[in-house]
């Protein structure tokens, strides 16, 4: 047998010991006078159980109730009858209470306590009184007309003991946290002293030849508001039930504010009383204790919110639609020299400090984000306090609250001077090595066109005369390397130039550019015997020239690879598609033709040639790259073809044409490109 | 060109006809006793010592190979690395043949397993007399292993 239903078993019958030796004490002390009719502890201590321990702590109720009316002399019938009601009873509240989800067993808000005094009192009590006083009516323990008398005896004794005893227990189940300064402590007791005397002066009658006349039962209420400001839910509950034994114990007397309720009212005084007393107390400190607990995640939501925005090494604000400053990052004082008072006290310095050059770049952000409200960020130079000018790369949004109101500007801005800095000599020093470029491929134009000139020119004047194979052999090879040096410099120049546009960028019409070049092409298509056909080609946005170097580029590609020629040179290489016997190639066909896709379009340039294989593909568009030895191609042209695509926001790449050939696919943008 | 004495066999790998030339006429004019076959990138080299394809059928086994660094498709790098790897060809020496003066090529050479590294030379004296220790070296001072086949 394992540990836990013992334990269980221990519990229950520690609590219903316990709850017989409350109400037996209860009995004891204030039996006199009907005094039980007015509040029976042990309900609220029932409840109290069961909301901490379980439902399944109910036997125990029902054991304790029994054991009490035992105890006191009742029949076991009526004992049993009696028991059953306030089992009822505690396990109705109980139920009733987490029902819903659970209750803040701490009552820390008004709702936890209202909930617990209105289902758990009123409600559940008045169940147990109807059904308990209607089990003994029936069973012939209770007659007709002690019938109503019995129930409301019932329902008020034992709401008032739910009242004020179950949060006492549910709440000092905890010991109270917080401050424990010795002033603090000093204040506690000597409130604490204050209300008990305040007690036992208007309810058991001290100093009544001083107080006797005054002494009237709204001090308590001074005393219980204070209690519940200063001490708080566990301060409440404590006083309220020590007023209350007061209260009873001064009735039993015959002294004090209670002095004659016994004999006038039946206790009813003293009941609504202590319930006005206990509710007025209890509603405070609970409603207060709620308006902490606000309080204090506010606070740590401010704290947070604070934290991330004055922390920032960027200069954050929040302008409002009047102009006026709602915020500012401290962090303005490092970037601009103002202070963030200065800034709030004069909103325009953030404009002003704008450099003066600049001003109009302002100028037209600001009727962006007022006309079309979205962001968009710019930089621009500001004039710091002691005179320096730093770049700032600003960005803003518009503010708008949950309603839709517009609620100002939410700027940030960076300090990037460091970074303009690097890119304005990044810019130089590119600038640089594209001049220097340029004028070096123009430099060594001259030589390898002298070298060409002369070359030739030796080979007229020794026409005839040359009789040695291996010296005409060496003329022909200069005359070839010069030219070859020459289609080399002339293709670095225009992969260097390949990112710029040499006309103006415009919707460039395709169709009458491959017109064009097909007829400038017209002797080498004919020479290598080659058909072609132009498809769909849709415009794109780029300036006419380098539309045409690309079209020229792939064209004369496909006219020098595609064909049987290079076919035969390249022979040795295992081709997957069958090829044709030698000698019996079909003609070189190249397809031209292009597509719009989204905002780009793609021309596609395909021959029915040997094509590339795949580990090539890549590695062509590499500069100097080239598949075949010899020949008069540089190896540039491809890598101009990427340069070209890629400035213009697109991008160039090889697959494989319909029938194993090589087809070159360039992407250029459609629109305009911002 | 059949005789008693099996001839040095020399496989060029060399993608510009005008430098094969070169290496074929200093050799001639040295005189140096080679027989030179000449490929245009690495891919061909090894179809050659493969003796892959109708051309190659009755390639014989090179006693010495030239390599050229930059060439298309395999270059003379590709090349070196993938003969060390082949367990049949890498006994073969190779020498590289470039204009490269790069030293990172020098250093990578060797390291892959080059028997040597020669600069081309603009200077035509200089070109022969250097293609002209090669074929002394290799032909005349050291012993190579004899040909299997």
């Amino acid at each position: 047998m394992s540990d836990a239903p013992l334990r269980y078993l221990s519990k229950l019958l520690g609590f219903a010991v316990l709850y017989a030796l409350l109400g037996k004490a209860v009995l004891l002390f204030f039996s006199t006078n009907g005094i039980v009719s007015v509040v029976w502890p042990p309900s609220g201590l029932a409840l109290a159980a069961l909301l901490i321990g379980g439902q399944r702590y109910f036997p125990g109720v029902f054991l304790g109730a029994f054991l009490v009316n035992i105890m006191a002399g009742l029949a076991p019938g009526a004992s049993v009858a009696i028991a059953t009601g306030s089992t009822l009873e505690a396990l109705l509240g109980a139920w009733l209470l987490t029902r819903r989800g659970k209750l803040d067993l701490d009552l820390r808000s008004l709702r936890s306590y209202l909930h617990l005094v209105g289902l758990g009192g009123f409600l559940a009590s008045s169940v147990a009184a109807l059904s308990g006083a209607t089990t003994l009516l029936v069973s012939g323990l209770l007659n007709v007309g002690t019938y109503w008398p019995s129930v409301l005896t019932w329902w008020m004794s034992d709401t008032l003991g739910i009242v004020l005893i179950t949060p006492l227990i549910l709440v000092w189940r905890r010991i109270p946290r917080g401050d424990w300064a010795p002033q603090r402590i000093v204040e506690l007791t000597l409130l604490s002293a204050v209300t008990v005397m305040a007690g036992q002066i208007v309810f058991l009658g001290w100093y009544s030849a001083a107080f006797g006349k005054i002494a009237l039962g709204y001090w308590m209420f001074l005393f219980k508001t204070w209690t519940a400001v200063r001490m708080g839910i566990h301060g409440v509950v404590l006083l309220v039930v020590i007023s209350a034994i007061q209260g009873l114990w001064g009735a039993g007397l015959g002294v004090g504010f209670f002095a004659h309720d016994i004999a006038k009212t039946g206790l009813f005084n003293y009941w609504y009383y202590t319930l006005v007393l206990s509710f007025v107390g209890m509603a405070l400190a609970t409603y207060l204790s709620e308006r902490q607990q606000l309080e204090v995640s506010l606070k740590d939501s401010e704290l947070r919110y604070r934290t991330v925005a004055d922390f920032t090494s960027d200069l954050e604000y929040w302008i409002m639609p009047d102009g006026a400053l709602r915020y500012v990052s401290p962090s303005c004082k490092q970037i601009t020299g103002y202070t963030a008072d200065e800034l709030y006290a004069d909103p325009g310095l953030l404009t002003r400090i704008i450099h003066p050059d600049d001003q109009h770049l302002w100028a037209e952000h600001t009727h962006h984000v007022t006309a079309q409200g979205v962001p968009k960020a710019i930089d621009f130079r500001i004039r710091t306090k002691d005179g320096a000018d730093l770049w700032i790369s600003h960005l803003c949004r518009p503010v708008v609250d949950d309603g839709g109101q517009a609620l100002g500007l939410r700027g940030s801005n960076r300090e990037i001077s460091e970074q303009k800095k690097a890119e304005a000599e990044l810019q130089r020093s590119h600038a640089d090595l594209r001049r220097f470029s340029e004028i070096t491929a123009h430099h060594l134009q001259e030589p390898a066109r002298r070298m060409a000139s002369y070359a030739e020119r030796l080979g007229k004047q020794l026409a005839g005369k040359l009789d040695d194979p291996e010296a005409r052999l060496s003329l022909d090879f200069i005359s070839q390397q010069a030219r070859y040096q020459q289609n080399m410099l002339r293709d670095v120049e225009r992969y260097l130039a390949a990112d710029q546009p040499r006309g103006e960028i415009a919707l460039s019409d395709a169709r009458q550019t491959v017109t064009a070049l097909l007829a400038r092409a017209q002797d080498r298509i004919s020479a290598a015997g080659a058909e072609i056909t132009v498809g769909e080609l849709p415009p794109a946005w780029i300036d006419a020239p380098r539309l045409a170097d690309l079209f020229e580029i792939v064209l004369g590609n496909a006219l020098q690879h595609g064909g049987a020629e290079s076919r035969r040179r390249r022979d040795g290489a295992p081709e997957s598609n069958a090829a044709p016997p030698d000698g019996e190639a079909a003609p070189l066909h190249i397809t031209l033709d292009g597509e719009r896709i989204g905002t780009l379009v793609r021309y596609r340039v395909s021959d029915n040639g040997p094509g590339i294989e795949a580990q090539y593909r890549e590695r062509v568009f590499r500069a100097f790259e080239r598949l075949e030895s010899g020949g008069a191609g540089t190896g540039i042209g491809l890598a101009i073809v990427r340069r070209i695509a890629e400035s213009c926001g697109g991008r160039a790449y090889i697959d494989v044409a319909q029938g194993g050939g090589c087809r070159v696919v360039f992407e250029l943008s459609a629109k305009e490109t911002t | 060109m059949t005789t008693e004495q099996p001839r040095f066999v020399i496989l060029l790998a060399e993608d510009e006809p005008a430098d094969a030339h070169l290496v074929k006429a200093a050799l001639a004019e040295n005189e140096i006793p080679a027989d030179l076959h000449h490929v245009v990138d690495g891919r061909e080299a090894f179809e050659f010592l493969r003796r892959q394809g109708p051309r190659f059928a009755n390639a014989p086994r090179p006693n010495l190979i030239l390599l050229d660094l930059n060439m298309p498709r395999m270059d003379g790098r590709e090349c070196l690395a993938a003969l060390k790897q082949d367990a049949t060809l890498r006994d073969i020496p190779v020498v590289i043949l470039t204009t490269s003066e790069v030293e990172r090529d020098v250093v990578a050479s060797y390291h892959l397993g080059a028997a040597g590294y020669i600069t081309k030379s603009a200077d035509m004296l200089q070109y022969l007399a250097a293609i002209r220790g090669l074929g002394h070296y290799w032909i005349g001072l050291v012993r190579l292993p004899h040909q299997s086949q």
